[in-house]
């Protein structure tokens, strides 16, 4: 049947048939040739960057990267990314829950509308992630006169970059489950319902466990982008070494003052992080869909109807 | 609406929370965009959005990411093509580094390609000769934008590719097309619309990035400058309702873009089986 | 128990799924509701369940007004046409969850747990898979690790959405037997949709056919058999024969 025919191996494939030109496959010179052309896409874009930051972080020789990172300033922005992060990841991840439940669970009037606000961060500029936050709690900002009264520093302060990252980082771990607790249904937590649990009973005990590797998805690539953001953040932060510089920002203000070596060695830490952010996903995309399909599988055995369905 | 009893527990938690979060998050500052913006008044609106230097940014921002979004569209979508045609070594490798440019803080983005391209670098020392400037130039601008939108075309097109039965271009070769024909004429145009899809979505995210252009475009009035660039340095002189104006602005015109992406996802799933 | 259901009604938007239905099952019967596919048997078997709420009507479980507690309440012993078993955990603590999740002060012991289970195994004829996992197991051992886990709670009514639906003809007969000396034993008062007539004459000491959301004859099977009713169960009943 032609359905089963696996395309990942199409006939061509195959080297018996190399030689004939298949009706379903492209020559094998053409297949090379697109090949190449990807690869070299490749290489140019994606692979030589990321080898110019390692090769820009270790040219120096390893005193350079020890001295980059035992320097204070630097220790301080790392000190400052993990804050927000830490402080971003578990309020996004908990209303990414909440989001997700809500909007798989329940129709409400209003539901298209809360999907789209979620969405929105993913398509705005992110400097307008920044601006949004300076307009409403900065010096001229909405809630400025009252706050400089109180002496609360929003803008320019750590509250500030929070609240940024936290807005470019909102729709990550809410989006990752959406889909999947959509296609997971409700009947498991329908069953654990009739055997009595309670709210936070079913979903510590059936939903949690169900989604956990899209949770977890959804977690890192939240971590990741509030570890590495700049845009938002550099707009809402007073840019001051040693005080109010995350990572990123502290990338900028080394490669501005010519220390290249030690802003390539930031550069470098961020990047591995990002490598193990996608080897991570890697592997979470194929437990999600090995998942997917057995509970697929599941549901086609058990609700094939009979055929003396009427 | 009367209050209706919903069969799972967590409707008022869930939902209470997801709205709070979204009301202090976003609908409260983007009032507070919204405000700004018309507190400066419309003669003071239109002076800044139509300030020279200003819509000299719209030229890079707005131009020159068509040119890499329909740059990625080319390349995307032979990127999905062989990702789900062809077995090769180290496939999945690719696959896997497709997803770089959402990974990589744009900062490290940006000051690599910076040093890839500047005139005594990696590429820049070999196209210098030959009178190419990329950094500090509109070409640099062009490949930082090529590198954080390139994800958004293969993301949008491999499914697709992949949902695609073979036994249409079986039908279609039994019939007598050649492979050519049968790209052209059976492949192609039900891939149309999500090519189209991920070319406006990575469209939108260059016309917003700032973190990786900043640094290789050298912020060259303009020639280089873009306009998220411009609300910052509205922003560094206080002129809040300024840097409101343009945020206003941008946000109009990427939800514009974001209306089309959706209109296009929205046509090309009429041709997808309903699963 | 007793279940008295009264002018239940229930629409997804501008259908109706089920109109004015009222209905009274006596403790210990056992009874179907059969009917074609959307007739709205399975939409009035989950109200009964407290897993939709009725737009109208009222649910009373041997007297008691049961119609706005919620499903965790009324602990209805419900039995998914697909199992709805939880797939992350082994069948032993599929059947255990509703012990588990019961009240502090009512909770058993862990070993009153263990017994319990076990012995539920030995009901269903599953004792050595305890610490298998419902994706290893065939359809027919699902079905009945399904009924063990409902049936752990000691619900007062034992309700049943298509049971055999998704079973092989054989398997079918064989649960169908299973569930009918069961209920022998126990006299646990139990309902169940089926759209097969055949199953529902077999198994029920009364059938209730139901179409477009509305009770169209009751009776015992062999009333219903002897051919009275109006058109449509002429008409359904003449399907099948």
């Amino acid at each position: 049947m032609a359905s089963f025919i696996d395309f990942r191996n199409p006939p061509g494939s195959d080297r018996r048939a190399d030689n004939a030109v298949r009706a379903t496959a492209e020559p094998r010179w053409v297949r090379r040739t697109l090949i190449g052309i990807v690869l070299g896409f490749f290489a140019l874009f994606l692979f030589l960057p990321l080898a110019v930051v390692f090769q820009g972080a270790l040219a120096k020789g390893s005193g350079v990267l020890i001295q980059a990172f035992t320097d204070h300033d630097i220790l301080h922005s790392v000190q400052m990314t993990l804050v927000v992060a830490l402080i971003a990841v578990p309020a996004n991840t908990a209303f990414g829950i909440a989001a997700a439940w809500a909007v798989t669970r329940y129709r409400f009037t209003g539901r298209a509308l809360l999907m789209a606000l979620i969405d929105l961060p993913l398509w705005v500029s992110p400097v307008i992630g920044g601006l949004i936050y300076v307009l409403l709690y900065g010096r001229r900002g909405y809630f400025g006169p009252w706050l400089s009264a109180h002496d609360i520093r929003i803008i320019f302060a750590l509250p500030g970059m929070v609240m940024a990252t936290t807005f470019v980082t909102f729709p990550f771990v809410a989006r990752s489950l959406i889909p999947l607790m959509q296609a997971q249904g409700v009947e498991e937590e329908e069953a654990a319902l009739t055997l009595g649990a309670g709210g936070f009973q079913i979903l510590r005990r059936i939903t949690l466990p169900k989604i956990r590797w899209g949770l977890f998805y959804g977690v890192i690539l939240c971590n990741a982008r509030a570890m590495g953001e700049f845009g938002a953040v550099s707009v809402v932060s007073a840019k001051i070494s040693g005080k109010t510089n995350t990572m990123p920002l502290e990338i900028e203000r080394l490669y501005n003052d010519y220390l290249f070596p030690q802003a390539f060695a930031v550069a470098a830490a961020l990047a591995l992080l990002a490598l193990l952010t996608l080897v991570l996903k890697t592997l979470t995309e194929f437990e999600n869909a090995r998942q997917l399909e057995a509970s697929r599988r599941v549901t086609l055995e058990t609700t094939i109807e009979p055929p003396s369905a009427a | 609406m009367a209050h209706k009893k919903h069969v799972l527990p967590g409707f008022g938690i869930s939902l209470g929370w997801s709205v709070t979060w979204v009301s202090l998050l976003v609908i409260l500052p983007l009032a507070a965009l919204a405000g700004k913006t018309a507190a400066g008044g419309w003669h003071h609106f239109w002076e800044t959005v139509t300030d020279p230097e200003v819509v000299a940014t719209y030229r890079v921002s707005f131009g020159i990411s068509l040119i890499a979004a329909l740059i990625n569209g080319i390349f995307g979508f032979l990127a999905a093509w062989i990702f789900v045609r062809y077995e090769f070594p180290g496939r999945r490798l690719l696959e896997a580094a497709t997803d770089l440019p959402f990974a990589l803080p744009t900062a490290v983005a940006g000051i690599a390609l910076t040093a890839l391209y500047s005139p005594n670098e990696w590429i820049g020392k070999w196209l210098e000769p030959h009178g190419i400037k990329v950094a500090f130039a509109p070409l640099g601008v062009l490949i930082a934008m090529i590198f954080i939108g390139f994800p958004f075309v293969v993301r949008a097109v491999q499914p697709v590719i992949a949902d695609l039965s073979a036994d249409v271009e079986e039908a279609a070769a039994c019939l007598g097309a050649s492979r050519w024909q049968t790209i052209r004429r059976v492949i192609l145009p039900p891939l149309l619309p999500a090519i189209l899809t991920g070319v406006i979505m990575s469209y939108g995210r260059a016309v917003g990035e700032y973190g990786s252009i900043v640094f290789i475009s050298g912020n060259i009035p303009f020639q280089t400058e873009i306009t998220p660039l411009m609300i910052v340095q509205k922003l560094e002189q206080y002129d809040y309702t300024g840097a409101a104006a343009l945020g206003f602005t941008m946000l109009a015109a990427s939800l514009v873009i974001v209306l089309i992406g959706n209109r296009l996802q929205a046509w090309g799933n009429r041709f997808r089986k309903h699963a | 128990m007793s279940i008295e259901i009264q002018s239940v009604s229930k629409s997804f938007g501008a259908f109706p799924a089920v109109s004015d239905v009222s209905l009274r099952i006596e403790t210990g019967e056992m009874v179907a509701f059969l009917g074609p596919s959307g007739s709205g048997k399975t939409t009035l078997l989950r109200i009964i369940a407290g897993l939709e709420f009725a737009d109208a009507g009222e649910i009373h479980f041997h007297g008691d007004n049961v119609t706005g507690k919620s499903a965790n309440e009324r602990k209805a012993g419900f039995v998914f046409q697909s199992y709805a078993l939880f797939n992350h955990m082994t069948i032993f603590e599929n059947i255990a969850f509703g012990l588990r999740v019961a009240p502090r002060s009512r909770r058993l012991s862990g070993e009153k747990i263990q017994e319990r289970v076990t012995s539920l195994l030995e009901t269903i004829q599953l004792p050595d898979l305890a610490n298998r996992f419902p994706s290893q197991l065939s359809g027919g051992q699902r079905q009945r690790v399904a009924f063990a886990r409902a049936l752990a709670v000691e619900p007062r009514v034992l309700l049943l959405d298509e049971p055999f639906g998704a079973l092989d003809a054989k398997v079918r007969r064989e649960l169908r037997r299973w569930l009918a000396e069961f209920h022998e034993k126990t006299h646990l008062t139990s309902l169940f949709v089926t759209h097969d007539q055949e199953e529902a004459f077999e198994v029920a000491d009364r059938v209730v056919i139901i179409d477009k959301g509305m009770i169209q004859q009751i009776g015992t099977p062999e009333e219903i058999k002897s051919g009275a009713g109006n058109t449509f169960v002429r008409d359904f009943l003449a399907l099948h024969i």
